[in-house]
């Protein structure tokens, strides 16, 4: 089959609760084709309420693939947040994308001709992506060992592994590992040391524990109040 | 950023801060309370919605992850004898504690002094322990929830035809009062553990369904039970009626013993399977024991709250609104009132903000809260004036219950199957705490001033309650299914979907 990759941008967002379908609106009105959200869990950065764990807060996780919009989806969305500071809070970044493949219906624009556009725009925060899958339960585990090397906070999402699928079957249906997805972003300095400190964490010392990945942040927004 | 804490007060207080709004009008307006008593409601409304947080916070980070944690862990086990008989011990235990259950025991021995109150219990127990099983090997072996649902249902409608009408009502309440606060929670994560171990498919409903198929165990048990007795129906004994002697203060403090008693006691048997699990399955980090350890003591000391609220301040007044309200235009203004009341008591009951933020959660945000809590609050409505309608005309409960089983059986063909499970699931979770004390309560008030029979006409409230979810939570079902089709048509015709 034929089919033609462009590099792209992608915005991963981290709002409120239910505040992602807002987020999502905002950028198509700049551009943007759709957007996907998924439901984490996050921590106050409050040491009582972790102590007596009523720290958690629901947030939305919104991942919207952009390419020649990207600029004016990361305008629009900065000037919603201004404008509503209160509704459109958390942290948004923008990573690189050196392949999308996106089939759309109806699609008549021209798909090479802003390519060097997007290509020639490699730019740097200062900041990291840290993204670590472990078994489910144990992703609070990493956290506190992240925070203690530094991390501010982090997002847990729910997932299913489908590495082993093939192996286990009970009664003819699939038995699938649970897994937790943390997402932290931090500054290029401490990631070394988070890092370090997550490889330690006794669950990710056994084979098949967990991974851990880093990924380049282009830019980092704080949105909001 | 929003705490998890300000987060439930607030939500707590948007589900109760309606009901007392209601109650106070109604006693500026139509039938104001005598003494101190609306004080002593408004008491048990700030009770209510401090509870009611704690409680939610406990559900969260205890409960809820504990039954997941259970469910998976069984399910990852591969073992067939080991699932079903830990989930047989696990329905058991935590019914044969639960304080609801003693206390329909105890009525439906007062309505029918020859069945054993013990017998009975034993029987409701082993009723929710055989239905939970049940619910595994559903899982396990792929057999679909609807043609369960059907069976049983006939079943225990075959088996009902057999004993006294009067019955009847408290069978169907029983279904409805077994699945408790404490229960629900667990029961239904535990689902939702066993589908989160199980490869998902096209149409998953198999978070869902748990809640739904443990409600039919005491129902078929409290039937069965009637079957095989002989029928010597009595009126049961009238209950005290609150001491307006006492001062507001003492009112609640002297429940504090009683209460915490009866809560220790629900909550016994699940931190002993949390224990018999951790040692055993789970070896879950230090850290996590202590979160879900603490999750059980806010659930604790949330519920020994909210009860207190409910049993000091919402149960008494909810009597004297009743007979007040039964003495006006020959009780007809029962049915507007029940109708409100009813639209906004189900928000206030703990387990219905427990299935509703799991189904947002396991649907990924696709079925939304606030629409299952308007169908919900929508059923309620309709259930508690219809209830009043009962009361009023005294009318059999099998010219509501046939009609509206067999068209909540009906909607399962053509519904979705995952708002099949949802909508039975709902059916035990709408009629928690509020229902059984606050509404009972209202309806006894008014059915003694009518001066109809209360145990015939009051009971089977609660078995309206328990029904009224499975229709509408299958209609929005319904809806979701046009809206989707719609949805894909404008997919095709161009745009962009991910």
């Amino acid at each position: 089959m034929n089919y033609t990759t462009n590099p792209a941008k992608m915005l991963v967002s981290f709002v409120d609760r239910n505040r992602g379908d807002m987020l999502v609106s905002v950028a198509k009105a700049a551009g943007a084709r759709g957007g996907t959200i998924a439901m984490g869990v996050t921590e106050a950065d409050n040491r009582i309420l972790q102590a007596l764990s009523l720290a958690d807060v629901q947030q939305d996780v919104v991942f919207i693939i952009m390419r020649d919009e990207t600029r004016a989806v990361l305008d629009a969305v900065k000037g919603a947040a201004a404008a509503a500071p209160k509704k459109l809070r958390g942290r948004a970044l923008l990573l690189d994308v050196p392949q999308v493949l996106i089939r759309a219906a109806g699609q008549t624009r021209d798909e090479s001709s802003q390519e060097q556009d997007i290509r020639s725009s490699h730019m740097e925060s200062g900041y990291k992506l840290l993204n670590v899958i472990v078994n489910s339960g144990f992703a609070n585990d990493v956290m506190a060992a992240a925070r203690k090397a530094g991390a501010t906070g982090g997002t847990i999402l729910n997932a299913q592994g489908t590495g082993t699928e093939e192996d286990v079957k009970f009664f003819g249906i699939s038995l699938v590992p649970e897994k937790e997805m943390l997402m932290i972003v931090a500054e290029n300095s401490r990631v070394k040391a988070i890092t370090d400190a997550i490889s330690q964490v006794p669950m990710l010392c056994k084979p098949g524990g967990g991974i851990i990945f880093n990924m380049n942040v282009e830019e980092f927004l704080i949105l909001g109040k | 950023m929003k705490s998890h804490f300000t987060e439930k007060i607030k939500e707590s207080a948007v589900s109760v801060v309606p009901v007392m709004l209601i109650v106070v009008l109604l006693h500026f307006t139509l039938t104001p309370l005598p003494g101190n008593q609306i004080f002593q409601f408004l008491v048990g409304g700030a009770l209510l919605i401090l509870g009611l947080s704690i409680f939610l916070i406990g559900a969260d980070i205890g409960m809820v992850p504990f039954g997941q944690k259970v469910g998976s862990a069984l399910t990852h086990k591969r073992s067939l004898p080991l699932i079903l008989a830990a989930s047989f011990v696990i329905g058991f235990a935590i019914t044969v504690a639960e304080p609801d259950v003693q206390v329909l025991a105890a009525q439906v021995n007062g309505v029918m002094p020859s069945i054993n109150k013990q017998t009975l219990l034993m029987m409701i127990a082993t009723g929710v322990g055989l239905f939970l099983v049940l619910g595994m090997l559903r899982v396990v072996l792929q057999i679909s929830l609807r043609l369960l649902l059907i069976i049983f249902y006939i079943l225990v409608f075959i088996a009902c035809a057999f004993v006294d009408p009067a019955f009847v009502g408290v069978a169907f309440d029983s279904g409805g009062a077994t699945t408790g606060p404490i229960t629900v929670p667990f029961i239904m994560a535990m689902g939702i553990g066993v589908a989160s171990a199980v490869k998902r498919k096209k149409d998953d409903d198999n978070s869902f369904g748990f809640v739904g198929l443990a409600s039919i165990g005491p129902i078929a048990a409290v039937a069965f039970m009637g079957m095989v007795s002989k029928s010597d129906i009595t009126a049961a004994p009238a209950d005290d009626v609150a001491e307006a002697s006492k001062s507001v203060i003492s009112i609640f403090t002297d429940l504090i013993p009683h209460t915490s008693q009866e809560i220790a006691m629900a909550l016994l048997p699940l931190v002993l399977i949390f224990l018999v699990f951790q040692f055993t399955m789970l070896k879950l980090p230090s850290a996590q024991v202590k979160r879900m350890l603490l999750g059980f003591l806010y659930a604790f000391i949330g519920l020994i709250i909210f009860m207190i609220g409910v049993n000091g301040g919402f149960t008494p007044i909810g009597k004297s609104l009743g007979m007040s309200l039964g003495d006006i235009a020959d009780g007809m203004a029962l049915i507007p009132v029940g109708l409100v009341l009813g639209a906004v008591v189900v928000c206030a009951e703990p387990a219905v903000w427990v299935l509703t933020a799991q189904v947002e959660e396991v649907s990924g945000g696709y079925i939304r809260r606030p629409i299952m809590l308007a169908a919900l609050s929508l059923s309620i409505a309709v259930a508690v004036a219809l209830g009043m309608v009962r009361v009023i005309t005294g009318m059999s409960i099998w010219y509501m219950l046939v009609p509206g089983y067999a068209l909540a059986l009906g909607l399962t063909r053509v519904c979705p199957p995952l708002f099949t499970a949802i909508a039975f699931d709902s059916g035990g979770v709408a009629s928690g705490p509020m229902s059984t004390t606050f509404v009972l309560a209202l309806t006894l008030g008014a059915a003694t001033a009518l001066g109809g029979n209360p145990v015939t006409d009051a009971f089977g409230m609660v078995a309206m309650i328990a029904m009224a979810p499975l229709i509408t939570i299958q209609l929005l079902g319904l809806i979701f299914k046009f809206m989707e089709k719609r949805q894909a048509v404008k997919n095709a015709q161009g745009g962009y979907s991910s």
